[in-house]
């Protein structure tokens, strides 16, 4: 009887103050490798967010709409074919939960760190992240993927392959209201085609958290991503 | 969320016929097979077994460890074994070739580490490939700092080097 009557006031608290939004939607990606040398390598990612239905934001009802758009450029470092360095820098235009768009610019390190992982190949990824607006606080992500391929044990082309990832994005300034900002997850089948890369698709859920009113937005969207490199090129000038 | 899991379960259903290599059971794989392996390998208790397709040849491919070593058997289509791969530690092989060996790898590089061995017999032919991280001598014009598989006979003669091409790990957002 205590412990049901502590589980309604615990639920009770939480929805008598959270302002929780969720919302769908689909995010077709694009990233681009391409060589330097051996040891360099850089890359492209590009995405963008739409939302195809009507949703109330701040009291404004907004049509279908395109809700954020994400450009990041990266130069690669590879130490080994298990560890990588990068820099960069992120673009971040953002409305998905505020009337207003919001624009961020980033610059980044990070350390990936790749090891086989039950017959698949598994990596852990460190990224330091400072805002180029001074208020913003740096943050700390760390992203842990995972993927297998499905038909044999190494992936060739034609053939699928499972695919997931989880990244949490952690606070680190001095005196922080919520340490967890955000925390996407990825879950995915990928497709090698045989000239132009891979494609992955499957969910991805963003969730955003609030600690100061207590709420937590989340964006519950399909991802379309296309994964390509320098060797298109070479592709179809041979063909 | 329903559309999501249709799409996701559709272009999973429409990408599964085409393959390369698949896994597949033991019944599956000719009786050549099964017998060499009976013979062969008694001590092993679980093997995994993979149908492959190269230029339009079947082969069989035979995956399992053994005394803590990974090896991978190579099979024609009507179950003659073609290849054995096994990796090895470099300390398991004779001292003179180890000499021979280390002695290439400080012909060619200044510095070098021995990161993996495998002994191969491609055509019934001895061979070890070994996967090296090397440093290379001041003003080399051949080699560069970086990775390296050299291939060597039975002798310990290189038969060739290859730099190994390193490619980032992809990670995305």
């Amino acid at each position: 009887m205590r412990l049901k009557f502590i589980i309604w006031i615990l639920l009770v608290y939480r929805f008598s103050l959270a302002q929780n939004q969720t919302l769908p939607g689909i995010i077709p990606s694009l990233f681009y490798k391409g060589r330097i040398t051996n040891r360099l390598d850089y890359n492209i990612f590009a995405s963008t967010t739409f939302i195809p239905i009507k949703s109330t934001i701040e009291g404004k009802e907004l049509s279908p709409r395109n809700s954020e758009v994400y450009l990041q450029p990266g130069l690669i470092y590879k130490y080994s074919k298990e560890l990588n360095f990068a820099i960069g820098y992120t673009f971040i235009n953002a409305s998905s939960f505020s009337s207003i768009a919001e624009t961020r610019h980033q610059v980044w390190q990070q350390v990936i760190f790749e090891h086989k992982f039950l017959k698949g190949y598994m990596h852990h990824r460190l990224r330091l992240i400072e805002n180029a607006v001074k208020d913003i606080a740096p943050q700390f992500n760390y992203q842990i993927a995972f993927e297998k391929p499905l038909q044999g044990r190494q992936l060739d082309a034609k053939e699928i392959y499972f695919t997931c990832f989880n990244e949490s994005f952690i606070n680190l300034s001095k005196h922080p209201t919520n340490i967890l900002l955000s925390n996407w997850l990825f879950v995915g089948i990928g497709y090698k085609t045989s000239s132009i890369g891979n494609f992955e698709f499957g969910p991805l859920i963003q969730a955003y958290f609030n600690n100061e009113d207590k709420s937590q937005n989340t964006l519950l969207l399909f991802q379309l991503l296309w994964l390509t490199d320098y060797k298109l090129h070479d592709r179809q000038k041979s063909n | 969320m329903k559309l999501t899991v249709i799409l996701f379960l559709s272009c999973l259903l429409f990408f599964t016929g085409y393959s390369q290599e698949k896994k597949i059971k033991e019944k599956n794989v000719p009786t050549n097979v099964t017998k060499y392996l009976k013979e062969n390998y008694l001590a092993v208790k679980s093997f995994e077994y993979y149908q492959k397709k190269e230029r339009d040849t079947t082969y069989y491919e035979v995956e399992f460890d053994l005394n803590k070593q990974q090896y991978n058997l190579k099979f024609s289509q009507v179950g003659n074994l073609l290849e054995i791969e096994r990796e090895i530690e470099f300390d398991e092989l004779p001292n003179t070739l180890k000499e021979k060996m280390q002695s290439t790898l400080k012909e060619k590089f200044k510095k070098s580490k021995i990161k993996k061995v495998q002994e191969v017999n491609p055509d019934n032919k001895k061979q070890y490939e070994i996967n090296v991280k090397a440093k290379s001598k001041p003003n080399d014009k051949q080699f560069k700092n970086g990775f390296y598989n050299l291939f060597f006979d039975s002798a310990g003669n290189l038969l060739s080097i290859e730099e190994e091409k390193l490619e980032s790990i992809g990670s995305v957002f």
